[in-house]
């Protein structure tokens, strides 16, 4: 929408051959005048050397008027053929989802060959339009040079390739020259040849490589006519030096758009009359000069896609004229001043996705012109009926655009709403907005987007919705609506193409006849409640192309009459759901989730084109052979996770085409065999086997897994001894999972290799001798600050990431980690045979959160410096041979929430924390340990202590157990005393008025005593 | 690469969310907001992912087998700020340990609604106001320090209920009035009350009220 409006505002200045003649351009002119014989030859000629495969030019037939002939404009008093306006359509609108015929029909239309020289003979022709055909195999013939009598050449777009003939400059007539949007070359690193055109209003080089002719700069500035200027995509990075430019005072439109300028160009600044200056996707840096506030006559402005930075200059708030100011995508920061209220000619304002923080000026009132607002993407932070109220003053009757998505906007959207009338547009997604969505928006007739995603929306589903006729994209996901949804809400909406609703705990259930009234190519409704049958009412929706009906509560057979639609769908979500039966074959091209249902049978077959399947928690049955073996083709998959369900048989050995598989997730099923060695060219990222019944050694082949970042093999009957091939191949490991499997030998040393490896489990395999004490090595464990919390993700999902994730079993209990999978650190070698001492080594491995050394064989002391690994939070060291005392250092342990040395041989007291006393005894039995939190008290220190376990050493407790004496006796004396007085009744009235009395010597006493 | 970046262009332009269960995430949802109330110089708090189905993969979060949080453990971390009413939708917490941090405002009364709560440590804070009376309603206590903090006003009589307590620690705060001597108090000695300039005790059952002094 940008973009379009930006050549709007382009070309509004140029209102000459240009736009008069597209009012002409497919209409026949109704002349009256017939052809001239030898121009209807010469067109002929044309047409035979023309490649149109789409039949364009069928009209130009032998003997016919050819001044009827499609394309052909005639003078009307003479005759002569003035324009050919061969141009081929427009596209189809730039949308994903063109189906292919659409396509393929626009690509059709485009006229390709070679140009005639018998267009010479049309002598008389003044406007010549070939863009956008496709000449890709052919350089702009020369003889275009020799079309003396035109004012207007336009082969932008067409493909064309090469140098550009100088003789273009014979053409001293020409208003109008369009080589834009090719890919050209200037001849002799030289555009001199433009210098001789000084008719030329209008100019568009963009897309010519103008690195090269350094002259540019004069010849183009120069030329005493010119209005406007197209120089996108030149390859131009800065002035040439030392210019000296007779600027023309002509200029008034300036497009350098997606060029490599870091600054501003210092040449636009002679430039005193330019209107319209355009630096798209450029690099300019910095903050924008002061003196850009000197070019008093700007009235459209486009900064955007840059890296500029500091505030808005104010001296840009001097150009009163400026009707359309864009400078979205930068880095400013900053308020928005109050002097923005001075641009009061503002059109259209975009200030997106910088960082512009605090609130908005309520100066803005003054902007009676805005019809565009685009502030999303910034961190202004204010309340939205404050922000509605500003804009309400003047614009409130021509505000058409309105976007302040992804803000830190709060409060409610109030009924006020409802008196902007003009909106078109309105997107406010990815704020804090609450309340309910007002009855009034029902009032905003013009309306075709409604974006309220992503805020905090509650409230019901607005019946008034239903009225807004021209809506196309209705976008309320995630909110926290409620209630029941009618169909009567949808009842006016004939023109939705795109509803975005999950998120929500709506209820929809139509009568079961219903047919909406849209033909929707978008349908997410993940999270409402859509009652148990499948929604009849989809298979009337003949454009789908993307579904989410997921976490829907749907309880159903997935009915025939869904699989065989023919609608082509992207992507469908239906997980989360209760549905049952088969499915043979499924028509997604991109992405398809079935994942937690109840599907059975075999798996079904896809399209080759899918890019992520995910099919987990089912019950699909059978092998895997078909699945993986069926075609030879390469596979495009990313994603293929068939994890928990009763999938069997061995894994098939035909892995070879799937190598861009990201992830493999064939966990929790019924597979045997052993590993196939061609699973290791699909060199997954995440590959997890867990928990089926494959056995054998973990094959060579794996060598090749060089991107794998996870690899899971935990839970089944592989044997061998831990692959030392690991350390050096698998060199990106982060999470290894090798627990219960029936791995024996020894840790091989070389597997200290890997230096991102945060995730060790051997545990529950036949692995001996000692632990390596070169697991000091793994500094991923040592590294206490890590970077990033997560490893990355397989994709994104509306915006968010779906990170890669792994099973762990930290703090005593298995759980699944993903976003913050990339923090997590643990080494679990529990339930093995391993000997000897714990290496001290370990204590080195400061980052390191869980540490699992129990059930093996080890012997010893625990090394001091375990007390030192300051992250720990779970540390297991039970059923080993160890002995000595717990170190004292184990005070140190601050984050300890789960802790074991049960089941050794230790002694001594149990050193004093609050996280080692918090534990319950049976963390500390069996041993000969002593002291709280066990029972057992350390009577070799001499005195006992108390079972509390407060802080303190045992010095301490000595003078504690005074205290209570101490304590003790004085109540028991004091009452000996006041007890009796207070039972006889007489003598209480007299000490009740001498309390105050013995209250502040008591007072005295005790303070004395306290210290 | 190029899969992955075209697989992500793809679905950030069209797939639904899977979005986490919108739905009963309170525990979650309550140490999220006190995640918002605190400064966490040290990133300790970084794990705390709101977006997860439930706390218990957050360090410093411990859960039980049913995903209830049972413990929080945050002593020693760098953290300031205050604590919240929110704290007390805790139902499960036996542990909360945020000693030795920088945590002032006053303690929520909610906290008493802590039923299971076996450990409170806030000593070692900036704690200031009254122990809250509610304190009385947590049943399974046995540690409570609340020493080194700026606490005043009296000692809770309501406290004397608390018949598992086995440590207290009220040292070192602004503490007045007289020191119960009823149910757990019968057996602490002298350094749980020490360094309360204004604490006067034991307290003497209706001769001397027991906020005598504040």
């Amino acid at each position: 929408m940008r973009a379009a409006v930006t050549n709007a505002c382009f070309r509004f200045l140029f209102a000459t051959a240009a736009t008069i003649c597209f009012s002409c351009c497919y209409a026949n002119s109704n002349v009256n005048v017939v052809c001239i014989e030898s121009e209807r030859e010469a067109l002929l000629k044309l047409k035979n050397d023309l490649i149109d495969p789409s039949n364009r030019l069928s009209s130009w037939v032998e003997g016919g008027d050819c001044c009827k002939w499609i394309g052909v404009v005639c003078h009307n008093i003479t005759g002569h053929v003035h324009q050919l306006h061969l141009a081929a359509p427009p596209p189809p609108p730039d949308d994903y989802f063109a189906s292919l015929a659409e396509r393929d029909a626009y690509y059709r239309s485009k006229l390709g060959g070679r140009v005639n020289p018998s267009l010479l003979h049309l002598k008389h022709l003044n406007s010549l339009d070939l863009s956008s055909n496709n000449f890709s195999s052919i350089q702009i013939p020369d003889l275009f040079g020799l079309l003396g009598s035109l004012t207007y050449l336009n082969l932008s777009r067409a493909q064309f390739q090469g140098a550009i003939p100088r003789n273009l400059g014979n053409l001293s007539k020409l208003h109008y020259l369009d080589l834009g949007g090719n890919n050209l070359l200037p001849e002799a690193r030289s555009l001199q040849w433009v210098s001789e055109l000084s008719s030329l209003k209008y100019l568009d080089l963009s897309g010519v490589d103008l690195y090269i002719a350094s002259d540019w700069l004069q010849v183009t500035y120069n030329l005493p006519s010119l209005l406007e200027l197209h120089l996108s995509d030149c390859s131009l990075a800065a002035d040439p030096y030392q210019i000296s430019v007779n600027s023309t005072k002509s200029l008034a439109v300036l497009d350098l758009s997606s060029n490599q300028f870091s600054s501003l160009p210092m040449s636009i600044f002679s430039l005193h009359g330019l209107v319209s200056i355009d630096l798209r996707y450029n690099s300019l840096e910095g903050p924008i000069p002061d003196y850009f506030g000197n070019m008093s006559f700007l009235e459209v402005v486009d900064l955007s896609f840059n890296s500029l930075d500091s505030s808005i200059p104010n001296s840009l708030y001097s150009l009163n004229r400026l009707q359309f100011l864009s400078l979205g995508n930068n880095n400013f920061q900053g308020e928005i001043s109050s002097a923005m209220g001075n641009l009061s000619s503002l059109i259209h304002l975009d200030l997106s996705d910088n960082m512009l923080q605090g609130r908005l000026p309520t100066s803005l009132e003054h902007l009676c012109n805005l019809k565009e607002l685009d502030l999303s993407f910034n961190h202004i932070d204010q309340d939205i009926s404050e922000i509605l109220h500003t804009l309400s003053s003047c614009s409130l009757g021509c505000l058409e655009s309105l976007s302040m998505a992804y803000n830190q906007l709060s409060g409610h959207l109030t009924d006020f709403f409802g008196q902007f009338k003009s909106l078109v547009h309105l997107s406010l997604s990815g704020n804090r907005i609450s309340g309910p969505i007002p009855f009034s928006i029902g009032e905003l007739s013009s309306l075709e987007v409604f974006d309220v995603s992503e805020n905090q929306l509650n409230g019901t589903f607005p019946p008034s919705l239903g009225q807004l006729g021209n809506l196309e994209t209705l976008s309320i996901g995630q909110n926290v609506l409620e209630g029941v949804v009618s169909e009567t809400c949808f009842s006016n909406l004939t023109r939705l193409t795109y509803l975005e609703a999950s998120g929500n705990m709506l209820r929809f259930q139509p009568n079961p006849s219903w047919v909406p009234p849209f033909q929707c190519e978008t349908i997410e409704l993940g999270h409402w409640y859509l009652g148990s049958k499948f929604p009849r009412w989809l298979e009337f929706q003949n454009n789908l192309s993307g579904l989410d009906i997921s976490h829907a509560g749907i309880s159903d057979v997935l009915p025939t009459w869904f699989l065989n639609l023919s609608t082509h769908f992207e992507y469908v979500d239906l997980s989360s759901n209760d549905l049952t039966g088969g499915i043979s074959y499924l028509n997604v091209r991109t992405y398809l989730d079935l994942s937690s249902n109840r599907f059975t049978g075999p798996l079904p077959r896809l399209l080759p084109t899918l890019l992520g399947l995910v099919l987990s928690n089912n019950s699909f049955s059978g092998s895997l052979v078909e699945f993986v073996c069926n075609s030879s083709e390469s596979r495009n998959m990313w994603i293929l996770d068939i994890s928990t369900n009763l999938l069997f048989g061995e894994i098939p050995d035909c892995w070879s085409h799937w190598q861009g598989l990201g992830l493999l997730n064939l966990g929790n099923n019924k597979l045997t065999g052993k590993i196939p060695s061609s699973l290791g060219y699909t060199n997954p990222v995440e590959l997890n086997l867990r928990n089926n019944s494959m056995f054998g050694e973990i094959p060579s082949t794996l060598q090749n897994c060089s991107r794998l970042l996870i690899l899971d093999l935990s839970e089944n009957h592989f044997s061998g001894s831990v692959p030392a091939w690991m350390g050096e191949k698998l060199f990106n490991l982060v999470v290894l999972i090798l627990r219960s499997n029936k791995f024996d030998g020894h840790i091989p040393h070389k597997i200290c290799a890997l230096q991102y490896l945060q995730n060790l489990d051997l545990a529950h395999n036949n692995i001996s001798e000692a632990i390596p004490k070169c697991f000091s090595n793994f500094s991923a464990m040592a590294t206490k600050n890590k970077t990033s919390a997560d490893l990355g993700g397989w994709g994104f999902v509306e915006g968010k990431s779906v990170y890669w994730s792994a099973l762990l079993v930290l703090k005593g209990r298995e759980d699944e980690y993903s976003s913050t999978l990339g923090l997590v650190t643990s080494l679990d070698l529990s339930a093995n045979h391993l000997t000897g001492q714990i290496p001290k080594e370990l204590g080195t491995l400061t980052g390191l959160r869980s540490l699992n050394l129990s059930r093996n064989l080890l012997t010893g002391n625990i090394p001091d410096n375990i007390g030192n690994m300051e992250s720990m939070e779970s540390l297991d060291l039970s059923m080993n041979k160890l002995h000595g005392g717990i170190p004292s250092s184990f005070s140190n342990l601050n984050f300890l929430n789960h802790f074991n040395v049960s089941y050794n041989n230790l002694t001594g007291q149990i050193p004093t924390s609050t996280q080692l006393q918090s534990f319950e005894n049976s963390s500390y039995m069996p041993n000969h340990l002593c002291g709280p939190p066990v029972s057992k008290n350390c009577i070799t220190k001499g005195v006992p202590t108390d079972g509390g376990g407060s802080e303190g050493s045992s010095g301490q407790s000595k003078v504690k157990g005074l205290y209570v004496s101490i304590v003790v006796g004085f109540v028991m004396g004091f009452w000996g005393v006041v007890a009796p007085l207070f039972f006889i009744r007489s003598w209480r009235h007299a000490y009740y008025q001498k309390l105050d009395h013995v209250g502040r010597k008591l007072y005295v006493f005790w303070a004395t005593m306290g210290r | 690469m190029a899969p992955f970046s075209l697989f992500s262009l793809f679905l950030s332009c069209f797939l639904p969310l899977l979005s986490p269960a919108t739905s009963t995430n309170s525990e979650g949802n309550a140490l999220h907001a006190l995640r918002r109330r605190l400064s966490d110089p040290t990133n300790v708090l970084q794990s705390w992912d709101p977006t997860l189905v439930n706390p218990c993969t957050w360090f410093h979060v411990t859960c039980d087998s049913t995903n209830h949080v049972i413990r929080l453990d945050l002593g020693n971390s760098n953290i300031s700020g205050t604590l919240g009413p929110e704290l007390g939708q805790l139902q499960h917490l036996q542990y909360l340990e945020l000693y030795k941090n920088n945590i002032g405002g006053k303690i929520p009364n909610e906290l008493g609604n802590l039923k299971n709560l076996v450990g409170m440590d806030l000593y070692g804070n900036r704690f200031e106001g009254e122990i809250p009376k509610s304190f009385a309603g947590l049943k399974s206590l046995r540690f409570l320090r609340l020493n080194n903090n700026n606490l005043t006003g009296s000692i809770p009589r309501e406290l004397t209920a608390l018949s598992n307590l086995k440590v207290l620690d009220v040292s070192d705060n602004d503490l007045c009035g007289t020191i119960p001597v009823d149910g757990p108090f019968a057996m602490f000695s002298m350094p749980s009350y020490a360094n309360n300039k204004r604490l006067n005790g034991p307290e003497l059952k209706g001769l001397v009220p027991y906020d005598f002094g504040c």
